[in-house]
């Protein structure tokens, strides 16, 4: 009787400040509507319509979903790539997590120049906001210092600085691991500079996810016999739950809207050199569609395995 | 006897202590000349003259060190009034994001009233969005701005908002900027994982949600909202996007990489070669003040801040 009197209580305390939450999403709420919503629909009328560029605005002609059936069936290439990148974004996201859980973890142990360190992995934050690659498209001079030596940074690069990865292939492969997870691992250290690149903003989130767990709950643990190992699996991960969950959407998010990778760069091109704004809205309006299922599907998998401190 | 065994797993614990911090140290670094080997080349390119940069033998290290490179950005680049310029808005703009987009979080997370499922999927569809693909239809947005032909309705008529500060103030404002909806999706997850007997306690004290918000929950958010700062800090202060469409007009940081380039160009015998030297000068000078500012900041991200009453 006692324990089903408690959650009656509470829900209603929630329930009654419920509408609380409006406030807090005023500012959100205001937005979409005012401007979001609007753009959003504009865009998607663009996908619709024939849209010609004339002095002092544009003109749009409905066309249905004419725009829609030559992404998908005429152009030559968008299908293909959009295929080929999913698969090697579901390869790459998991080593994306994996890799800066670890680096993030490593950043929060006390240790010598650890704010330098800290300094170093933000970098990446900066260059993946582009300017830097602004910088570096017409860069004659970095192209002959980058012949001249010192690591690659470049993705196709098959030796990093002179290290022969074949070595290690062989290695792993007499260890019997089979070819698929050799050719994964490998994969992935010849793309060393991507990974660590494309880290930069979940080490972030990690980082300040774990200066919120209390170091007293370590220290329990501790007293109680648990080594390390025990203490990241049974307390970081499961705190770090809801913060693995928003990286792992992020990564995909990154993944698929990063303006280096080829989809984004088609869809630019066919706006602003080939001048097809439909079929550029439509193109993008389709690859979003798929984005947003393959997020369902992060989304129905990572709910197993969250945890949230609530009681329901 | 036992003592022995004590005393031997010590001295055991302590040598793998140390091993693990030889393995750490080394591994931090390899990964740091992986990401910083780029800047490395920037940097020495920025001090060096331009009979360095003819001298084949010459690698890394100038032999005639100069400041020239430099002084050409502050002077033709118009590097300290862009300076400011991103200082103010880079500051405002992260500030109101940091706040807007914590409010958002949190009334998703605590609060349960009809339309905050659709508010979540709402926030994550902006980011899913690329900002390219609204480009036409944003700009349009500010360029004749008016809300549902209110404005035109009152016979003040469509108002010419880009070239202003307004738009970015606006978006920022309403948790709509750059990414911002990857952080309303961190905060959200964030304040999911406070355990929501803290929020029940200050409102069946009397405290109603919206002090408690103030009160309670921003002090225990405090490292992931200086987390979020520095990313809406470090985005905008590098954006090219939302400067180039918004507000042409006024300098900002990331405009000096094509001003420079330009005038190098222009000015200067061996065009193609200054160019690519101004471009790294300014890339590093853009850079280099966001990295210091990191520095400073992320000393405020340190375990240890003892969130009474929140224990896993």
């Amino acid at each position: 009787m006692k324990k089903k009197e408690k959650p009656i209580k509470k829900k209603s305390l929630t329930q009654k400040n419920g509408l609380y939450g409006w406030f807090f999403l005023a500012p959100f709420v205001v937005g979409l509507i005012v401007f979001y919503l609007p753009v959003i629909v504009e865009s998607f009328r663009f996908s619709v319509n024939d849209l010609s560029l004339s002095t002092g605005g544009y003109s749009l002609e409905f066309v249905g979903l004419k725009s829609y059936r030559y992404a998908l069936f005429t152009h030559a290439t968008f299908v293909r790539d959009t295929l080929s990148l999913i698969g090697d974004l579901l390869l790459q996201s998991p080593a994306i997590i994996i890799f800066s859980l670890f680096i993030a973890v490593l950043l929060n142990q006390e240790m010598p120049a650890r704010g330098l360190f800290r300094g170093i992995f933000f970098l990446p934050v900066i260059i993946a906001t582009g300017v830097v690659l602004k910088a570096d498209m017409s860069n004659a001079m970095l192209e002959s210092m980058n012949n001249a030596g010192g690591i690659e940074t470049n993705t196709t690069v098959t030796a990093a600085g002179g290290f022969d990865i074949s070595n290690i292939r062989v290695m792993l492969e007499n260890m019997y691991i089979s070819s698929g997870a050799v050719d994964y691992v490998v994969g992935l250290v010849n793309n060393i500079y991507s990974v660590v690149n494309y880290s930069g903003v979940q080490i972030i989130l990690f980082l300040s996810g774990l200066q919120s767990i209390s170091p007293a709950v370590y220290e329990a643990a501790k007293v109680e016999g648990a080594n390390g190992w025990d203490s990241f699996w049974k307390i970081t991960v499961p705190i770090l739950s809801p913060i693995i969950l928003v990286n792992t959407v992020y990564t995909v998010i990154d993944g698929f809207t990063r303006s280096d990778n080829p989809i984004m760069a088609l869809i630019d091109d066919v706006a602003f050199n080939k001048m097809n704004y439909s079929a550029s809205s439509a193109m993008a309006w389709l690859y979003l569609a798929m984005v947003l299922v393959i997020l369902g599907g992060v989304a129905l998998i990572s709910r197993r395995f969250t945890f949230y401190q609530e009681r329901d | 006897m036992k003592e022995k065994t004590v005393s031997n797993r010590k001295r055991r614990f302590f040598s793998s202590e140390i091993l693990w911090a030889i393995f750490r140290f080394v591994l931090l670094v390899g990964l740091s000349y992986v990401i910083l080997s780029p800047f490395l080349k920037k940097i020495s390119m920025m001090f060096m003259s331009p009979a360095d940069l003819r001298n084949p033998t010459v690698w890394m290290v100038p032999q005639e060190p100069t400041l020239d490179n430099i002084r050409r950005v502050i002077r033709y680049g118009g590097y300290l009034p862009a300076f400011l310029h991103s200082l103010i808005i880079s500051t405002l703009c992260a500030v109101l994001q940091t706040f807007t987009c914590c409010m958002a979080g949190y009334g998703l997370a605590k609060f349960k009233f009809k339309g905050n499922t659709f508010l979540f999927i709402m926030a994550v569809f902006t980011i899913v969005i690329p900002p390219q693909t609204l480009y036409l239809a944003l700009y349009t947005r500010f360029r004749y701005f008016d809300f549902f032909h209110l404005l035109a309705l009152l016979g003040i008529g469509p108002v010419k908002l880009v070239e202003t500060v307004l738009p970015s103030t606006l978006l920022s404002a309403t948790a709509l900027g750059l990414k911002n909806g990857l952080y309303i999706f961190v905060m959200r997850q964030f304040f999911k994982g406070v355990p929501q007997e803290l929020n029940e306690a200050a409102w069946v004290d009397g405290c109603n949600p919206i002090a408690a918000f103030f009160r309670i929950m921003l002090p225990v958010a405090k490292p992931m909202l200086i987390s979020i700062f520095l990313l809406s800090f470090a985005w905008q202060w590098t954006d090219t996007f939302y400067s180039g469409l918004f507000n042409r007009s006024m300098l900002v940081l990331p405009m000096i990489l094509t001003k420079v380039t330009a005038i190098a160009a222009e000015s200067i015998s061996n065009g193609t070669m200054m160019s690519s030297v101004m471009q790294n000068t300014a890339v590093v000078m853009i850079i280099l003040p966001l990295f210091l500012f990191y520095l400073v900041f992320q000393r405020k991200l340190i375990q240890g801040i003892e969130r009474s009453g929140i224990v896993g």
